[in-house]
């Protein structure tokens, strides 16, 4: 891509498993391969290595019945509800697209649950709107209901509330909350803020220039963050509270896409923890059945004696509690 | 007592517009001192943009300042002709970061002779010292000198926005009025932005106003905040009176509805609706519809501020009809932390 035609690679050796019913978060900066990620799994992006798995069956070798079957039971929400719905569309004409795509009746019914199921209410006062008259929040709440009018088992959403205003972006989150469990939703939502993710997901997995360096439960992963990045990612959100004492971030520039030919670790530009043992890229490692990290701090045989060095589990403030 | 850096005395903003005359900022009163990092606080329509372009004197063509008045160090900016204001303070003396400011660079010039224009329209400094003082401007935020020279499109976001934040301190002014300067920023570049901000306040003084609906940052970096509801104070106080004990109930519900790394599984206050529009001039409280404690008197009288109860602060005020009987329900319910 782009002028030089360099091939960049968004995203690399990821390996994730979407287990159903839960909602699993992808974080990380800007750049890092998260969007290109969902964008993969949605089919809208083909892949280089490796396998998308559904329901035990590679997409690669999916017919045309197959992927029709598919993006009816797998939903994507956008980011940006200001560009992501048709502005010449109504409430209703939006939300019975779908439907029509994948030939279903009784359309009627099934939009007013959709829009219902969003809590847009009264129902009738929203389905003949068109998308400039709504706020973003209500828009957000149509792409929503949009996605879920063909009642999928999956939802891939990507940034959702980062567009809203605070009391929009916690109302969004908690119907989604409760959506999950009422509809039994499997999940993958992406987003920069691990706070969004903490509230919303069950487990984490934390990219860094498209490699999962991180993955575990939410709790454990706010509570005893392995990864330097991960510890940053944490450290980084500000926290609504004038008597905490946060230290800011101490990674300073962005994730470079350059360095990516170095065979070393690929946070290792950045990393307040570096040792020499960052030339080799690290293996994963289980430090729980649940929790897997890539990081030298971890790997069993130190290069040199300044690799050895015992990170303390919570000691940072996402341990407080 | 020495004059504020800024005081907002009484200060009324009212919009021209086809469904009448829409009132944005309503008998407002708030001072920002200097070497502070004063918060301004509320969701899209509450008015605090507005607030921010009658201070610098760039409201759209249909808006006008209709009573109060805006002070710069004891100087009544609004009864300043354009000329000299724009000559005196505008970037001199009071520098603006706009919203959506990485996107308000020039794209076909080159970051250093935008500095140059600037430089050039509001002061008679050589072209010299323009570039030393802009290429220092550049180091305060954590950019490489040698860069000036380039094009707003060789920068990422974070580095466009600490460009513009180099822009707002080149002429050296006393306030920054800074308008939503991290919306658009991940976690992490939101936090070196900060970081560099605050280093600039503690080594030259500089009073900044910051606008955010993001209530965790005014939190971690402002000592005072002003919560902005539809036009009308809220509440303004000390943060840490604030985030002890909320007198206003929009301030609690706003509070509770950011989510905490520390305490992933706390459930998120919900406040239904928007800020209404205000056409028939107000005289009631604009909270009043989005209320859960609000009665007919908060639908019919606009309430005027009043010294928060029990306050640690003599400048924590609040402006709601109900502060009593929500404080004292208030601390039986107040989170511990």
């Amino acid at each position: 891509m782009g002028r030089d035609r360099k091939t960049v690679t968004a995203v690399d050796d990821v390996s994730l498993a979407l287990r159903p019913g839960i909602a699993h978060g992808i974080v990380g900066e800007s750049g890092c391969g998260k969007s290109s990620l969902l964008d993969v799994l949605a089919g809208l992006e083909s892949v280089d290595g490796g396998a998308v798995t559904y329901d035990g069956r590679p997409t690669a070798e999916f017919s045309r019945r197959d992927w029709m079957a598919f993006r009816r039971d797998v939903q994507i929400v956008f980011q940006n509800p200001f560009e992501s719905l048709d502005p010449k569309l109504t409430v209703r004409e939006a939300i019975a697209e779908p439907l029509a795509v994948h030939s279903i009746d009784d359309r009627h019914e099934r939009i007013e649950t959709a829009v219902e199921r969003v809590e847009l209410r009264p129902v009738e006062r929203y389905l003949e709107k068109l998308p400039h008259q709504l706020s973003g929040g209500e828009r957000q709440r149509v792409s929503i209901a949009r996605a879920l009018v063909l009642e999928p088992s999956v939802l891939l959403a990507d940034e959702p509330v980062s567009m809203l205003d605070v009391s929009t972006q916690a109302n969004i989150l908690s119907m989604l909350s409760s959506l999950i469990d009422e509809l039994d939703l499997s999940v993958l939502y992406v987003s920069h803020d691990i706070s969004t993710v903490g509230y919303l997901c069950d487990e984490v997995s934390v990219m860094y220039l498209g490699e999962v360096v991180e993955s575990a439960p939410t709790n454990r992963l706010l509570g005893e963050p392995a990864h330097p990045y991960s510890r940053a990612l944490i450290d980084a959100v500000p926290i609504p509270d004038p008597y905490a004492e946060r230290e800011r971030t101490a990674l300073v520039g962005t994730p470079d896409g350059g360095g990516r030919d170095r065979t070393g670790c690929l946070f290792g530009d950045r990393c307040p923890d570096r040792t020499p043992a960052c030339e080799r890229r690290p293996e994963p490692v289980a430090l729980e059945p649940t929790h897997r990290v890539s990081c030298h701090l971890y790997t069993e045989e130190p290069t040199d004696e300044t690799a050895v060095r015992t990170p303390v589990p919570g000691e940072h403030h996402g341990g407080g509690r | 007592m020495t004059t504020p850096l800024l005081e907002i005395d009484d200060l009324t903003v009212t919009y021209r517009t086809d469904a009448g005359e829409l009132t944005a900022v309503s008998d407002v009163s708030f001072c920002v001192e200097a070497n502070e990092i004063f918060g301004l606080v509320g969701e899209s329509g509450s008015g605090k943009s507005t607030l921010a372009k009658a201070i610098i004197g760039c409201l759209d063509r249909n808006g006008r300042i209709d009573s109060g008045e805006i002070r710069y160090c004891g100087t009544a900016l609004t009864s300043l002709s354009e000329e000299r204001f724009r000559r005196e303070f505008r970037w001199n003396e009071i520098a603006w970061i706009p919203q959506g400011s990485m996107n308000s660079l020039d794209p076909l010039e080159r970051l250093c002779d935008q500095a140059l224009e600037i430089a050039q329209t509001h002061t008679d400094h050589s072209a010299a010292t323009v570039d030393d003082r802009f290429r220092r401007a550049f180091d305060a935020v954590g950019l490489q000198p040698d860069r000036v020279t380039e094009y707003p499109h060789q920068f990422s976001g974070g580095m466009k926005q600490r460009a513009m934040i180099a822009l707002a301190l080149l002429l050296e002014p006393s306030l920054i009025i800074a308008d939503e300067p991290t919306t658009a920023l991940d976690v992490i570049m939101q936090d070196q932005v900060f970081r560099y901000l605050d280093e600039i306040r503690q080594r030259t003084g500089v009073g900044v106003l910051l606008i955010t609906h993001d209530l965790s940052v005014v939190m971690e970096e402002c000592a005072n905040l002003a919560v902005l509801h539809s036009g009308q104070l809220a509440e303004v106080g000390p943060v840490t009176a604030i985030y002890d004990a909320p007198h206003h109930p929009y301030t609690r519900k706003l509070l509770g509805a950011f989510p905490d790394v520390r305490d992933p599984d706390a459930e998120l206050e919900v406040l239904e609706g928007h800020p209404p529009k205000i056409t028939d001039g107000g005289g009631y409280c604009t909270f009043a519809t989005r209320c859960p404690i609000a009665t007919a008197e908060c639908e019919t009288v606009a309430p005027t501020p009043q010294q928060a109860l029990e306050s640690p602060s003599q400048y924590h005020l609040t402006t709601c009809h109900r502060s009593d009987r929500l404080f004292e329900h208030g601390r039986s319910v107040r989170r511990s932390r």
